[in-house]
């Protein structure tokens, strides 16, 4: 039986900033909408679903698929939700268009943690509310001990994160991400903890973020030399985030079911198939962590870190864009920015952060800061396909 | 397109404060759907998917983070869609892309709601699904927004309260015969007349119930549903569609939404005439009205569906049997497991297994649900 | 049954009604949370019924959830907003279907294109539907006045086009009616706004008090 080949035609985005606030939500989805449009060369009329990643209390609207039809175009049309992040929305689009159900879909996902007074407060009442919640006022501390014990088993030190944060936080001074800094690890050396073993700016800070990107079957995909190939999309999840004393520190297991899954897929470890990876990094352990899981090795992720091999211009380009720790934590639009990130690097619009003769990419996102789920998507242009 | 098929389902009973938390709730809903497919493993099973309504019934944020355990989900995809009311057949409708992507040969979907936490009501968090700049200043609550679809709907059909509440009499009656009925119950259309006035012109009986609850039902491939079962159920249609965020500004005496969502369902299953075609129907009806409402919509006739409950047609054993199980206003109304249970009870009719609640002959089903602003319309289409 | 009694949180109560808040305090105070009796008739309800070995008893974990937002309002909405603070509706006009829109957007969804022409409506027009609220958000607490809200739809605005098929569309807000005795409320009654007085007009969709019949 077949099954549809999906294409990337178009992305729009407005760039990650501190704050979107001189126009409302559906304003700056508009934007990014008609952005993505022309950048697909298709008309809105011709879409024929919407696949949105929204969470309630990001919003601050319970059932946020309400707001969403009118400024991507879809009114009237085919419509899910996908509670959570944008890769999981991608997914579902990515599915949708592979069982012939339609041709041509739009994903959308946008978040405004400058709006939300207390998000700590949001994210801690994704905890189990008897055993969790009354003990931990803030919830990112979490994230200390998962930091904590991946330095411990990897043997990495507090620098190797200084060096990660470093090279994302320089990235994004290139690619003009909102956090974007001329710095060295030893600069960053001199932050204060945060969450021990985290430093300051260990850790994301928030940015706000809206993308549309537009998706098609081959019928599309044929008529543009632009697209980009959706070769593979798969989630997986490990204990529920809720229930944070039953998962393994230290370790990023849903990566590993995934990363079989693509490798099927594609026939190939795409580890060693790809140019450039993105992935939403809201501590940089996590950089470190994803990156041992995708090796299967943590030595390796320490000394390709230690060698400069996750540099631009180097082996395996990770997060050329500047990561979330350059860009800012854009909540449950983070793998949106990831996503559009690559999707112009394989284009060869990345612009100073351009990875030469970029052909194939791995896009990862978490699922929420302290979640150990999460999403991979394999990409790659016209000639590597 | 590749085929799927419901090969198996499971639910709690639907209760207003069910003891169990969520996780076992759906561990319940889970356990009985694999146990009605021969104790099938969990490992058997490629992947979940989830849908729950809003995070602030259970009061988590993003609370598909407790189901990972419960569903048996370790290692494997599990994601949460989520449209409002629309949820437990948006699942369906999801859970059908999954399997027809070819990607997934078996897989669980799942739909759970915990309303009874919300202190002192599930209602003042409804507010916050409204226009937060300026309709939420107003003080709305959701009854509000269904009263005036009412009345808007009442007028365009000049309909009585009368007729509106043999509605709750039929679904109410039909619910006696559900083992995990909340309110099964023999009334009269005096009695919902009767019952306190809550927004005119709903009144208590005219509203389903807040209740705790979850469903689970089984997909499979064509070839993993022949090994699994002797009685798949096929899905065959599936839509949703979602019309504009400013709902003030249309009529809402026609759901024009749910109507081109059905007509799409009705196209990939190859339905051209659906009264004649289809035997079940299992229209959305939190309210009294929305059964028939939502019927003119699957129906693609503005008014028919008065007129065939004003014959007796939409009774168990009319023409047009409308919500044997019971619906929402007899079985109980935990959101999206309440729309799932809508389409667990189109494989339970058509597979032969609905008990004292068969409708005879039944081959071909249709379940709807509906929800966000009056805005959303999500349908799937079954045959035996 | 020993459950812990969930409180209102003060500013649950400070942010409803006077007597609203005073009744619920009062409620709270004599029977707690009122639902003890509930949670274990429905523990014995569903005991044999499910899988699991029940306890004897249930405890409750109380607590609030609490999340606050500053919500920036954007173009259209601040127009709007300012709009209301100065007693007029504003709005928008799409060129490409004629449609006047309130709330007033920057983009028409029907057409997809963006929208730059604002105009102005002096928010006359007529009940689009109506209905009586006698219940706020406790379904349990009946409002000691019944409440008329409504659709109003502005004169003027009212279309319908072959692609919305049986479905009328106009510009409408939802609101309340005042002046009125509710039988005298009928769909497609004309009305106007009754406006809050000039100084106390904060640039909110409640300056705008509610709308009363037009009469004469
Ligand atoms: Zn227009």
């Amino acid at each position: 039986m077949g099954f549809n080949k999906v294409y990337v035609l178009g992305v729009g985005g407005l760039p990650p900033s501190t704050s979107m606030r001189e126009l409302d939500f559906r304003e700056a989805t508009f934007e990014a909408a008609v952005r993505a449009y022309a950048d697909a060369g298709v008309e809105p009329d011709e879409v024929e679903g919407l696949f949105s990643a929204e969470q309630d209390f990001v919003e601050g609207i319970s059932i946020a698929d309400e707001y969403t039809p009118d400024q991507v175009g879809t009114r009237l049309k085919f419509n899910m939700l996908v509670a959570g992040d944008f890769l999981e929305a991608l997914f579902h689009a990515y599915m949708a268009l592979r069982s012939g159900m339609m041709e041509l879909a739009v994903v959308e996902s946008h978040a405004r943690p400058s709006e939300i007074e207390n998000y700590n407060d949001v994210l801690r009442s994704s905890l189990d509310p008897h055993c969790l919640r009354p003990l931990l006022a803030d919830p990112y501390v979490l994230l200390g001990l998962d930091a904590r014990a991946f330095l411990r088993s990897s043997g990495c030190t507090t620098h190797d994160l200084s060096s990660v944060a470093a090279k994302n936080s320089r990235n994004a001074a290139l690619s003009g991400g909102p956090y974007g800094e001329e710095v060295t690890a030893e600069q960053l050396e001199e932050d204060p903890f945060l969450y021990e073993p985290l430093r300051r700016r260990h850790v994301a800070r928030f940015s706000d973020y809206v993308a549309v990107v537009v998706l098609g079957t081959e019928k599309w995909g044929r008529r543009s030399d632009r697209a980009v190939e959706l070769a593979m999309v798969w989630s997986s999840g490990t204990t529920s985030a809720a229930h944070q004393w039953m998962r393994s520190w230290g370790k990023m297991e849903w990566v590993g079911a995934a990363l079989d899954r693509v490798r099927s897929a594609i026939g190939t470890n795409p580890i060693r198939a790809v140019d450039l990876i993105e992935f939403t990094e809201f501590s940089a352990h996590q950089e470190l962590q994803f990156l041992s899981a995708m090796l299967g090795s943590d030595g390796e992720a320490v000394r390709m870190l230690r060698a400069g091999e996750l540099d631009p211009g180097s082996t395996l380009p990770l997060n050329p864009s500047g990561g979330c720790i350059g860009n800012g934590n854009s909540l449950n639009s983070s793998g949106a920015r990831a996503f559009v990130g690559a999707v112009r690097q394989l284009r060869g619009e990345a612009g100073r952060v351009q990875v030469r003769g970029a052909r194939a990419a791995i896009v990862g996102s978490l699922h929420s800061e302290i979640s150990d789920s999460g999403t991979l998507a394999f990409l790659r242009t016209g000639d590597a396909a | 397109m590749r085929r799927v098929a419901i090969v198996g389902a499971g639910m709690t009973d639907f209760r207003s404060m069910l003891p169990h938390s969520s996780p076992e709730m759906i561990r319940e809903a889970v356990k009985r759907c694999l146990d009605d497919v021969g104790s099938l493993s969990i490992r058997y099973v490629d992947g979940v998917l989830c849908a729950s309504a809003p995070d602030a019934f259970d009061g988590y944020h993003d609370k598909v983070s407790i189901a990972n355990e419960a569903a048996g989900a370790i290692g494997k995809p599990i994601t949460r869609v989520f449209v409002g009311g629309g949820s437990g057949v948006a699942a369906a409708v999801a859970g059908w892309y999954h399997v027809a992507s070819g990607l997934f040969d078996t897989l669980l979907v799942v739909a759970w709601e915990k309303m009874s936490p919300p202190y002192p009501h599930a209602q003042k968090l409804f507010q916050t699904i409204f226009e937060p700049v300026i309709e939420q200043p107003l003080g709305p609550n959701l009854i509000w927004i269904f009263a005036l679809e009412m009345r808007r709907y009442m007028e365009a059909h000049n309909l009585t309260k009368e007729l509106i509440a043999e509605v709750a009499v039929k679904n109410k009656a039909n619910a006696l015969d559900h083992p995990h009925a909340q309110l099964g119950a023999r009334i009269t259309v005096q009695d919902v007349l009767n019952s306190e006035v809550m927004v005119w012109p709903v009144n208590r009986l005219d509203i389903s119930p807040t209740s705790d609850g979850a469903v689970a039902i089984l997909l499979a491939s064509e070839q993993e549903a022949r090994k699994l079962t002797d009685t798949p159920v096929w899905i065959d249609g599936v839509a949703t569609c979602l019309d504009s965020q400013y709902w003030t500004n249309r009529d809402l005496a026609f759901p024009y939404y749910v109507y081109l969502a059905a007509q799409r369902a009705y196209r990939m299953a190859g339905i051209v005439n659906p009264l004649k075609e289809v035997d079940v129907w299992e229209p959305y009806d939190p309210f009294t009205y929305k059964e028939l409402h939502h019927l003119d919509g699957l129906l693609g006739r503005p008014g028919l569906a008065p007129k065939l409950l004003k014959e007796g047609q939409l009774h168990r054993d009319g023409d047009h049997p409308a919500s044997p199980s019971g619906g929402l206003l007899g079985v109980g109304n935990p959101i999206a497991a309440a729309g799932l249970m809508k389409v667990a009870e189109l494989y339970w009719q058509l597979s032969g297994r609905a008990g004292k609640r068969q409708v005879p002959n039944a081959y071909v089903g249709v379940a709807q649900a509906w929800g966000d602003l009056m805005q959303v319309g999500t349908v799937v289409v079954c045959r035996r | 049954m020993r459950a812990r009694l969930v409180r209102f949180a003060p500013e649950t109560l400070s942010g409803l009604d006077g007597p609203l808040a005073e009744l619920l305090s009062r409620a709270v105070a004599e029977v707690g949370d009122g639902r003890e009796g509930a949670w274990t008739k429905a523990l014995q309800e569903v005991r044999g019924r499910t899988e699991f070995e029940l306890p004897a008893e249930l405890l409750v974990t109380p607590y609030l959830l609490d999340y606050r937002y500053r919500r920036s309002t954007g173009i259209a909405m601040t127009r709007f907003l300012q709009g209301l603070r100065e007693g007029k509706f504003v709005g928008t006009r799409c060129t490409g279907c004629g449609r006047v829109l309130i709330p007033p957007r920057t983009f028409c969804e029907w057409c997809f294109r963006r929208v730059d022409e604002w105009i102005e409506h002096s928010g006359e027009g007529e009940v689009a539907t109506y209905s009586i609220a006698h219940i706020g958000t406790n379904p349990k607490v009946r409002l000691p006045r019944p409440e008329p809200i409504a659709v109003i739809w502005f004169e003027g605005t009212k279309v319908i086009r072959p692609n919305s098929s049986t479905v009328a569309h106009a510009a409408g807000i939802l609101h309340r009616l005042g002046e009125v005795e509710p039988s005298e409320i009928e769909i497609g009654m004309k009305v106007r706004p009754v406006w809050k007085p000039k100084e106390e007009r904060t640039g909110s969709i409640t300056d705008v008090l509610y709308f009363a019949p037009l009469r004469g």
